[in-house]
């Protein structure tokens, strides 16, 4: 089990390296510190709600209700972040932990398939942030964007900072504690776990609600970027959570998963992101490029990892 | 008299194995639901909302018998079938007859060559799956964000749909709509197939046990491949009934295809994986899904509301459902 985890790390680092080689000469402004700062706020949000996605699949479940989860973080967020930011972001991280404790309830305590319930839980999610915010409005404090783009000697320290602590908080939860050992012996095998003593239940609970609230801090992010709250702006990331999830190793049976092989999976989508908005590529073709992309990745990783 | 004393001795094992079963029980509560929710609503059981949720129905089912098949099918290595790229395949061919048949100007060969297009799309899904080994959920993710934008590149062409297809779009008999009568022909068809053809029946034991079906000669790749072309020709034939009921196709597309689909043969009681699961389920799937659209309308809310009622009635009926048959299973 260990073995292709880290080897699927690697990999998805190397084509991150191989992308930034190849984009530094070819695309204009891509190696510029503007965009470096760009990069690195977009890969926090891909980052932090492929972790949510991939706490959801490690315990063999899958979450559909990330994105709708953002846009109403955004939502919340253009209303309470002007008066007290603080107070601001705990609202919006008890809205995420509310939301996947209902996912949690619906999917461990009643059993209902993780794709039913967290349907649900998008559509409830969707309908409290079109209540919120039926059109984009509503402001955020520039004093986060400014602090979240700011550069010292053209290095944006801060969410380079936030990177690293999530990375670091990440990897500690699942390879040092309790909580993340058990986790990944449930997504590996429910029975074992229970008959080694593991509360199946609470942990499968305890993972949706952590994924709730990855996917509350990935939407505050994402509400401080674009300035306002937008009730569908979320809507895209689910794509990006699967996909940098799998990209960096998490396995969608369950059972294996690795922060940093995230994070790698997460800069891919921000790269392919960039350079195709660097490009000035039309959206519409970017979808296409996008989609092949995803395929190629994934199926070059699985073949190299078969060799 | 003797007859009757022997019916009443049997009826109560009778009906409580019938109960135990899983499809019947699906039946059983979403007619319950259905009753239920005309008490509160008497309006509900109007005829044109009726006509309303068969058409729908109807168009989804045929989507949805698509998923059912790759549901139960679709399965490869260690990862679980299931076509995420119904939703954008269907928006494709809506936008795309226009241009097709201005180009070979004859509707029937249009018609052909839109299920050509579902089946491509459907094969390009299954060799990526197969062949690269990408899980099914990642590659028909990617595959649907590809047709989206190819769709969008696309532009609207004024064009005349031909009559048969408005009928079958657009048309009923009675309460029933033609759309709705399509998918039955196909359910029937569907159900037949699922259970009396060996593809079948080695659908179903390659769900259950892939090593054992394997052992048994059945080539897992191709029949896996097989699943996700007749997801993508179901999906183009949703999408033709779909253009002849909408007349007019539009470029705001909202995808109430791909998740509803999945909804609706999860909750006709169908799983992932074990071969568990019976073509039957489908319609009451769909016509649950489609029947909680229409029933939120009749409450005079926004449609932020009526998305959260949507999101809490599954979630109810769903949990009514498990809760149920697991008391049946251990009682």
């Amino acid at each position: 089990m260990r073995l292709p985890k880290l080897s699927r790390t690697i990999i998805v680092w190397l084509v991150d390296l191989a992308f930034i080689l190849v984009a530094i000469p070819i695309i204009p402004y891509f190696a510029t510190s503007a965009n470096f700062a760009n990069i690195l706020v977009r890969l926090l949000i891909i980052y932090l709600v492929a972790l949510a996605q991939s706490f959801a699949i490690v315990v063999g479940g899958a979450d559909l209700s990330v994105g709708s989860n953002m846009s109403l973080a955004t939502a919340i967020g253009s209303y309470l972040l002007i008066i007290d930011p603080l107070m601001g972001f705990l609202v919006i991280l008890a809205s995420g932990a509310i939301l996947g404790a209902f996912n949690g309830f619906g999917a461990v305590k009643v059993g209902l398939h993780p794709f039913i319930v967290t349907l649900c839980t998008f559509l409830i999610a969707q309908g409290l942030a079109l209540t919120l915010r039926p059109r984009p409005g509503g402001r955020v404090p520039e004093m986060l964007f400014n602090s979240l783009y700011s550069t010292y000697y053209g290095i944006p320290v801060l969410s380079i900072i936030l990177l690293i602590l999530v990375l670091l908080a990440m990897t500690f939860l699942i390879e040092r504690t309790r909580l993340g050992r058990s986790l990944l012996a449930v997504g590996g095998n429910e029975k074992a776990a229970s008959d080694f003593g593991i509360n199946v239940v609470l942990v499968k609970f305890l993972a949706y609600i952590i994924a709730g609230i990855l996917a509350a801090i990935a939407g505050f992010f994402l509400g401080v970027r674009i300035g306002c709250g937008h009730p569908y702006v979320g809507e895209p990331f689910l794509l990006y959570s699967f996909g940098a999830a799998v990209a960096g190793g998490t396995f969608l049976t369950g059972g294996a998963t690795s922060p940093i092989g995230t994070l790698g999976g997460a800069l891919l989508f921000a790269l392919i992101d960039n350079i195709l908005w660097l490009s000035k590529l039309s959206t519409y073709h970017s979808l296409i490029v996008q989609g092949i992309a995803l395929v190629i990745v994934v199926g070059i990783s699985e073949a190299m990892l078969r060799r | 008299m003797k007859k009757s004393t022997v019916i009443l001795k049997y009826l109560p094992g009778v009906l409580s194995s019938l109960l135990r079963n899983r499809t019947v029980a699906v039946y059983l509560s979403v007619t319950a639901f259905i009753l239920l929710s005309g008490v509160i609503v008497p309006t509900v059981f109007m005829p044109s909302n009726i006509i309303g949720v068969l058409r729908q129905a109807g168009i989804l089912g045929v989507v949805a018998l698509g998923q059912f098949v790759v549901i139960m099918g679709g399965a490869w290595r260690r990862d679980v079938g299931i076509d995420l790229s119904v939703g954008s395949t269907l928006f494709m061919i809506t936008i795309a007859f226009g241009h097709i048949v201005r180009w070979v100007h004859s509707d029937a060969l249009t018609i052909l060559l839109c299920l050509l297009i579902g089946a491509i799309v459907g094969f390009i899904n299954g060799i990526i799956i197969t062949k690269g080994n990408v899980s099914p959920l990642i590659a028909t993710l990617a595959v649907s964000l590809a047709e989206q934008g190819i769709t969008w590149t696309l532009s609207i062409t004024p064009v005349q749909i031909p009559e048969y297809l408005l009928y079958i779009g657009s048309g009923r008999i009675g309460l029933l709509p033609i759309a709705f009568l399509f998918f039955l022909a196909l359910f029937v068809i569907f159900w037949v197939i699922m259970k009396y053809t060996t593809y079948g029946i080695r659908i179903y034991a390659k769900s259950s046990n892939p090593q054992g079906a394997r052992l048994l000669g059945v080539n897992l790749a191709l029949y896996t491949l097989s699943t996700y072309i007749i997801s993508g020709v179901m999906a183009a034939l949703g999408g033709l009934l779909y253009l002849g009921f909408l007349v007019h196709p539009a470029m705001r597309f909202i995808d109430i295809f791909t998740f509803d689909s999945i909804a609706a043969v999860l909750i006709g009681g169908t799983e992932f994986v074990g071969g568990i699961g019976s073509v039957l389920g489908v319609l009451p799937g769909v016509v649950f899904m489609r029947f909680i659209y229409y029933f939120v309308l009749f409450f005079r809310v926004p449609e932020a509301t009526r998305r959260m009622m949507q999101g809490l009635i599954i979630f109810i009926v769903a949990a009514a459902f498990i809760l149920q048959s697991k008391r049946m299973r251990t009682s």
